[in-house]
């Protein structure tokens, strides 16, 4: 990994993923669990791309529900998972995604999001 | 010093109306004064024969002159020059009517022989067409010897320093140029028929004959009135010529039947027949100094609408410059409705007459939206008219401080004028379409009661309250502000309980609120409507601590919010029955509290002074709370930063 400020991970969503423009960096994706097959996750992100996402067969995640995966962002476009969180059903991913390409990623604002 | 040779007729001749002008200010003697005044009313006139030695005609003094009678500087026989006067028809004869002068020298006797110039000159047929209604100081000139009209270079020949035609003079500066600045210019048209018309502008108390030829800018209500004198039915309208000026006029009685249907709004005719009085400055924006009123003898014409009377006079501000203006001025508007309400029925608490109203929100590019309310027929029409959110101009807008700020119809307003052809709208409509003013400020709050809540836009923080110095501003009104706080602490531990004991009478006029006290077999005696039940009804009252980001601030909570706070519609009767009347269960009391702390909310609180005993307090209650719904907080915030 490289010199990522320890704790201070961007938040992105399906096609800065496939990007690769975080590779071998951590970072946090938000969605929904389209498919689980225990080692890998079809991930519907906040902007309704499809991401994919290779996991432990112990991973505490179900289909249908709404996770925060953070992990690995690798060069092939995919993430490593480290960690889940499941979050309520009724977040807004259009509101998640305005506020990940409007106010993180805008230059404007850039300075607030610099780690501590 | 001599007359000036020909001046009455000149003056006579130079036709109806005002006349001022540098090059002909004539030298006449006073022959006769006399005064018409009616002693009754207390009014000063003075009727003058003005005579050049060869004519002398009938004239008054402008009362605005009499001080020159009472000085005793007008004598008998004196000499004076005429700077301004004005020529009005009486029954066929001219009248002179001194409007300004200068006294140059008392004189004994009369100058010459001077004849009666309307018998002379014949003026029986004055309706002539336009051409010859110009001034005769115009003209090639017949008399000989000095002539002041041909002194100071005019042409002697055709009219060739006038501007053309007499039926379009609205154009020609050159009047402006030509007359001193206190006159208004010499306006004078025909309609196709010939008749005189008169611009609103030159209308005056001394005139009885004329028409007049304007727009409707706009037509009230018809209205009823009954008082010891008797009682009737009346309208008014607002008429707007082509001089720019306006004017009130109203209709009484007969005439309210005869020509309440036939005016129409934005059409053009001529009137005729009313009789004119000094205006209500009151009740009357108006640019004229005058109001008329007709009777059923009036006479009043469609004409075809030529285009040269403006469709409305305004004065646009921008909406968000009324948030700083005095309530009651008022305002022109130029904005989209945003939305259109219900129509509502309401008694009115003053006259106790049923109103009929509707709100509209109107919103324009200054980025702030304000309530406006329509009352009576407009109302009615409103939502139809307004539909679709067009861009509409609303003339004389009353401005209150009622629910922040806001705005209402009056009798100028009219009905509004919609996608009026002029820049300023098409400006408007534009943004509109643009923006679809999504990040408007809303100056006009929503009152009390539950409902919606200030957005984000309009949110302040608890730290408005000290630095706006709210509920300071006037012991009597209450200020009113939403933000969004998370409460930190409840004072629940009240001798008794966070309630008080009030009154089991639902309807009127207690409706549950008023306090009882428990008597001494154990029944509760009500105050208000003196009744004694053998139960109470418990209602909360407490206080608690708000904070935000920025401060903190104590705010009482009365039943219906402080049920909201604790769940729902927890009651302090169920909270009383499970914890206070069998026996004291403190743990589940305190549950109901700690549950309810440190969540957030949007509040509004009402902030108001209150004295207690020497001290002046601010204290703020709760009026209205909502939980946070996130994901429009959300938007909002994305909106607001997105404008930022």
């Amino acid at each position: 990994m490289s010199e990522q400020p320890d704790g201070a991970y961007p938040r992105i969503n399906g096609k800065i993923l496939k990007s690769s423009e975080h590779a071998n960096k951590i970072v946090s994706l938000v969605g929904n669990i389209e498919a689980f097959d225990g080692t890998s996750i079809q991930l519907k992100c906040a902007d309704g791309v499809i991401a994919s996402v290779q996991c432990e067969p112990d991973a505490e995640v179900m289909q249908g529900c709404m996770y925060e995966l953070i992990g690995l962002a690798n060069d092939n476009g995919t993430l490593q998972l480290f960690v889940s969180r499941e979050l309520t059903p009724d977040m807004d991913m259009d509101i998640y995604n305005r506020m990940i390409l409007d106010v993180q990623l805008n230059p404007k604002f850039s300075s607030y999001f610099l780690p501590a | 010093m001599s007359l000036t040779h020909g001046a009455i007729s000149a003056m006579v001749r130079s036709g109806e109306g005002h006349h001022a002008t540098p090059d002909f200010q004539p030298t006449v003697q006073i022959i006769n004064i006399k005064s018409v005044g009616n002693k009754n009313t207390g009014s000063d006139r003075y009727r003058l024969i003005l005579s050049d030695g060869e004519h002398y005609c009938n004239g008054m003094l402008t009362t605005q002159l009499n001080g020159l009678i009472h000085s005793g500087e007008i004598t008998q026989d004196c000499l004076v020059r005429v700077d301004e006067y004005m020529i009005n028809k009486i029954q066929n004869r001219m009248l002179t009517i001194v409007m300004k002068m200068e006294v140059l020298q008392p004189h004994e006797g009369r100058i010459g022989e001077p004849n009666d110039v309307d018998k002379t000159l014949n003026m029986a047929k004055s309706t002539a067409p336009a051409s010859e209604a110009q001034p005769m100081y115009n003209r090639t000139n017949v008399q000989p010897s000095s002539n002041p009209y041909n002194s100071n270079g005019n042409s002697s020949g055709a009219s060739a320093n006038k501007p053309t035609s007499p039926s379009n003079p609205y154009g020609g500066s050159s009047y402006n140029n030509r007359t001193s600045p206190s006159s208004a210019p010499i306006i004078r048209t025909t309609t196709t028929s010939g008749v005189p018309i008169t611009p609103i502008a030159q209308l005056n108390m001394y005139q009885n004959r004329w028409t007049i030829k304007a727009r409707v800018t706009t037509k009230s209500d018809i209205r009823t009135w009954s008082n010891a004198r008797g009682e009737g039915s009346l309208f008014s309208v607002e008429l707007l010529d082509a001089s720019a000026h306006d004017i009130k006029c109203t209709f009484f009685k007969d005439a309210v039947d005869k020509f309440y249907g036939m005016l129409e709004q934005d059409s053009v005719y001529t009137f005729s027949g009313g009789r004119i009085k000094v205006a209500n400055q009151q009740y009357n924006t108006c640019k004229s100094g005058y109001e008329i009123t007709f009777d059923a003898n009036a006479e009043i014409h469609l004409v075809p609408d030529e285009g040269e009377i403006q469709a409305q006079i305004y004065d646009f501000v921008k909406i968000s410059s009324l948030e700083q203006m005095e309530a009651n001025k008022t305002v022109d508007l130029l904005a989209i409705v945003k939305s259109v309400g219900e129509v509502a029925n309401l008694i009115s608490k003053k006259s106790g007459n049923e109103l009929t109203k509707c709100d509209l929100t109107l919103v324009d590019d200054s980025g702030v939206d304000i309530n406006c309310t329509l009352w009576g027929e407009k109302a009615h029409e409103a939502a139809t008219k307004f539909a679709n959110q067009p861009v509409v101009a609303f003339r004389r807008l009353r401005l209150s401080d009622y629910g922040g700020k806001s705005c209402s119809t009056t009798q100028g307003t009219g009905g509004g004028q919609i996608s009026p052809d002029i820049p300023e709208a098409r400006a408007l409509q534009k943004w509109w379409s643009d923006t679809g003013g999504q990040s408007t400020r809303s100056l006009s709050s929503s009152v009390g009661g539950s409902g919606k809540l200030d957005s984000l836009p309009d949110r302040k923080t608890v730290q408005t309250i000290k630095m706006e110095h709210l509920g300071l501003n006037n012991p009597d009104k209450p200020d009113y502000l939403t933000f969004k706080g998370t409460l930190t602490f409840i004072k629940k531990d009240k001798d008794g309980g966070a309630w008080y004991t009030a009154c089991a009478r639902s309807e009127e006029p207690c409706k549950n609120r008023f306090k009882v006290t428990q008597t001494t077999d154990g029944n509760w005696f009500c105050d208000k409507c003196q009744g004694t039940f053998p139960n109470c009804v418990r209602r909360w009252i407490f206080s608690g601590t708000v904070a935000d980001d920025t401060s903190t601030t104590w705010v009482s909570f009365f039943n219906e919010q402080a049920e909201m706070l604790l769940g729902g519609n927890v009651t302090a009767d169920q909270v009383f029955e499970e914890t206070y009347s069998e026996e004291a269960d403190q743990d589940k009391y305190d549950s109901y509290f700690a549950r309810a702390n440190h969540s957030d909310w949007v509040f509004k609180c009402r902030v108001k002074q209150e004295n207690l005993g020497d001290e002046t307090r601010v204290k703020a209650s709760v009026v209205n709370m909502m939980p946070l719904d996130y994901a429009q907080e959300s938007r909002d915030m994305l909106q607001a930063i997105s404008n930022f």
